[in-house]
């Protein structure tokens, strides 16, 4: 037998796509199908299914019914306008909830088939074939599968495509095709620039005379991402099939869960470790077979006498068996003193958040992850004062020192509470102060009369000045001094809005930052 | 034993003597690498060019704990060395921890972690973090009891972390006191002209790790670059013309 080299080609794209085929479940104008269930749970027998129906957002046509469309409802559409074509027209409003509440019985029911279901949308799934197509004899045993357990729900208009990655699967299922692996670009080239769901750039593109994704594909990409930026690159990348995104998983399938009931009841750390040791490899490797690793579980320890004790560990990688056995021996250790009062009789460890194995390869901290034995010590830590009592910092935006960090507890996303990336008018010039205090004391700024040193909105200070009086009745003189910088804090909102305004001032072998607010002076920083 | 000088070579020893020196022999080699192993870890940790004469030309010697003394400045700047190297820092007891004064100092924020609050744990923890962390910079809440502090003196020395110590309470045998006096602020003006720049302060070193160091120098905490660095005498005179230190060169005019 003789292989032409593009038959070679092909066969390679396709093992290098294995595992990242793609099945999405679409089902059409969802929005109306979610609307007039709701509709009948409410008023039942007042609906009859093909009367044309539509669904208003802020009175336009949010989606119709075919019935509808055929007298010539369209998205978009003025809700009069509507009427006006088709007086029978049944409106509904629009309600984000029950769309998203109608498709979660759809959602069990995909993930009785195969688990590892990503909602997109309401209306819209997708499912990972690999695993799951082999046990249903190929893709398309898979598709006749999900097509006889969504008619059976009734849902007989359901689509269903598969192609390489997310967004391809996604435009197949609209035409309810399979596109063979490794063929996703071509399918794709021929659609028009509006599928990417992005209407500035589509707009934009079609005035650049770009009107397929083909056309936008075949652009350089270090052209698209300088011109589009970093959205723009995805689109582009998204048009070219080269969508490398890998489901997130909705949540784990529930029968996995590690359940160990201690008869009789324990009350030795090591003991109730040594239980959990030997269920916990089982655990684990119940999860890998469905190709999942955990990356978040909820440990609940339940005591003889019904006392629980539950607190979410978060691993920066993923859990391992040995991990596991840790964060319940931790737990054990620690629910002493939260509250268990009685001997361990049943450990249960739940997984909350579960991803594919090799998504979190890297960890989420990208390439730094941190050596396991930093996090080890610190959960360590964590057992032993809470969860909340290791931070660590992260840069964020803001003007006071205090504002300048979000401490976020190990384990969870590091992410800023204020874009440390916009400018923060007022700010005070490097260096900061080393240490600032939780509680800013207050003091008074006095004048060389012993007068209140004020600060009007304008910042104009009274007079310069002289001393710092504590509560205590001491006073400290002032050596030199800078400022003041004024800012308006939160001016959008009354409740927490205030003017301040901060002066650094030195005296003898320190030097502090103050800052002035209605009437009162503070110190909130020490340059020590 | 009188047959010691006559079998020399161990061939011909007597069977039990000979794998007993055989062990022996073993041991000596497996002391060797052990030796070998721990020399290649060195034996400081690094630390910025500024502090190195202050510490006697070396960094934190691993294994040993520092005492800081009044200000928060130098006992971040000492961490800042190792923490530029890619180690850890653990920062125990300290809620008013400045991160914004430590990135500028040299820390690597994304290798920081904090204990704001240990309560009465707080030597339980330093020795959790002790295990993984390179550095750990403490205030102890409470006085630390010697017996204690010797306890854990040992498990510092096996881990290899450096201890910096900041707070009133000391620490008994430390390697290190150094102690922070006679700060001068710079970039204020006495009318409200600038803002603070710079600030130089009398750092004197005692302990038993001080033999042969000068023991006390005025240092930058830190200069207008943010850098910790000893004041160079002659261009510290240089830039304070007529001895009006806290006047700016330029001044800002609004």
């Amino acid at each position: 037998m003789t292989t032409t080299p593009t038959a070679d080609r092909s066969s390679s794209a396709a093992a290098a796509n294995t595992g990242h085929r793609v099945l999405v479940l679409w089902l059409p104008d969802w929005p109306v199908r979610a609307a007039v269930e709701h509709h009948l749970s409410t008023q039942p027998d007042e609906h009859d299914p093909s009367a044309p129906t539509a669904v208003l957002d802020k009175g336009s046509v949010l989606a119709c019914s075919p019935a509808a469309r055929d007298l010539g409802v369209r998205r978009g559409m003025r809700s009069r306008e509507a009427q006006s074509l088709c007086p029978q027209l049944l409106t509904l409003v629009y309600d984000g909830a029950v769309d998203a509440r109608v498709f979660e019985p759809v959602l069990v029911a995909v993930e009785e088939i195969s688990p590892g279901v990503e909602a997109i949308r309401p209306g819209m799934c997708a499912i990972a074939v690999r695993g799951a197509s082999r046990y249903f004899g190929g893709e398309l045993g898979m598709i006749n599968a999900l097509r006889d357990k969504l008619t059976s729900l009734g849902y007989p208009e359901v689509e269903l495509g598969v192609a390489d990655g997310p967004f391809a699967a996604s435009q197949a299922a609209r035409w309810g095709v399979v596109v063979p692996a490794g063929g996703s670009s071509a399918f794709l080239a021929e659609l028009p620039v509006e599928v990417l769901d992005r209407p500035d750039l589509a707009s934009l593109l079609k005035r650049m005379g770009l009107r397929t994704l083909g056309e936008f594909a075949a652009l350089p990409s270090a052209q698209v991402s300088a011109r589009f930026g970093t959205d723009g690159a995805l689109a582009h990348r998204l048009a070219g099939g080269r969508d490398e995104r890998r489901l997130s998983t909705r949540r784990p399938p529930e029968d996995v869960e590690l359940l160990v009931q201690l008869d009789p009841p324990l009350d030795r750390v090591d003991t109730i470790a040594f239980a959990v040791r030997a269920r916990g490899d089982e655990f684990i490797s119940r999860l890998a077979t469905l190709d999942l690793v955990a990356t978040c579980v909820l440990v609940r320890v339940t005591g003889e006498e019904g006392d629980v004790v539950e607190r979410l560990w978060r691993h920066p990688r993923w859990f391992r068996a040995v991990d596991v056995v840790d964060r319940v021996r931790w737990q054990v250790q620690g629910a002493s003193t939260a509250g268990l009062h009685s001997a361990v009789a049943l450990v249960q460890v739940i997984p909350v958040d579960v991803d594919r194995i090799g998504v979190h390869a890297e960890g989420l901290w990208g390439e730094q992850a941190p050596d396991e034995r930093v996090h080890r010590a610190l959960t360590r830590v964590q057992s032993m004062l809470g969860h909340a009592a290791v931070v660590t910092p992260v840069r964020s935006g803001g003007r006071s020192p205090a504002e300048h960090t979000t401490l976020v507890p190990w384990g969870d996303a590091p992410l800023p509470r204020r874009d440390p990336g916009l400018p923060w008018p007022g700010r005070l010039p490097d260096p900061a102060p080393p240490t600032v205090l939780v509680q800013p004391l207050p003091v008074q700024l006095l004048d060389t009369d012993g007068e209140v040193v004020t600060i009007d909105d304008r910042g104009a200070m009274s007079s310069p000045p002289d001393r710092i009086a504590y509560r205590a009745g001491t006073t400290v003189a002032v050596e030199s001094w800078a400022g003041p910088w004024l800012s308006d804090e939160r001016w959008w909102d009354a409740g927490s809005a205030r003017q301040v305004a901060r002066i650094q001032a030195a005296v003898t072998e320190h030097a502090y930052l103050l800052a002035y607010t209605a009437t009162q002076w503070w110190i909130e920083a020490s340059y020590d | 034993m009188t047959t010691s000088a006559a079998f020399l070579d161990p061939e011909e020893m007597p069977a039990p003597e000979r794998s007993l020196s055989e062990a022996t022999r073993r041991s000596a080699v497996l002391q060797g690498q052990v030796r070998t192993a721990s020399d290649t870890v060195s034996s400081h940790h690094p630390t910025s060019a500024g502090l190195r004469q202050l510490l006697g030309g070396n960094g934190l010697k691993r294994g040993a704990s520092y005492v800081v003394d009044g200000s928060m400045s130098l006992a971040l700047a000492l961490s800042a060395g190792p923490s530029a190297a890619g180690a850890w820092c653990g920062v125990v007891g300290v809620p008013g921890f400045g991160s914004q004064s430590a990135a500028g100092l040299g820390i690597d924020l994304d290798r920081v972690a904090l204990v704001p609050q240990p309560g009465h744990q707080w030597l339980e923890v330093v020795a959790a973090l002790v295990d993984a962390l390179d550095l750990i910079v403490v205030r102890p809440p409470t006085p630390p009891k010697d017996s204690e502090v010797r306890r854990f003196a040992g498990r510092l020395r096996q881990r290899g972390a450096s201890l910096v110590v900041v707070g009133p309470h000391g620490w008994p045998g430390c390697e290190l006191r150094l102690s922070v006096s006679g700060s001068r602020w710079q970039g204020m003006g006495t009318d409200g002209h600038g803002h603070l720049s710079a600030r130089t302060a009398l750092v004197s070193a005692t302990g038993r790790g001080s033999a042969g160091h000068p023991k006390t120098m005025r240092m930058w905490l830190p200069d207008a670059d943010g850098r910790v660095r000893p004041v160079d005498s002659e261009a510290f005179a240089a830039e304070l013309p007529n001895g009006a230190e806290a006047r700016p060169l330029l001044r800002r005019v609004r």
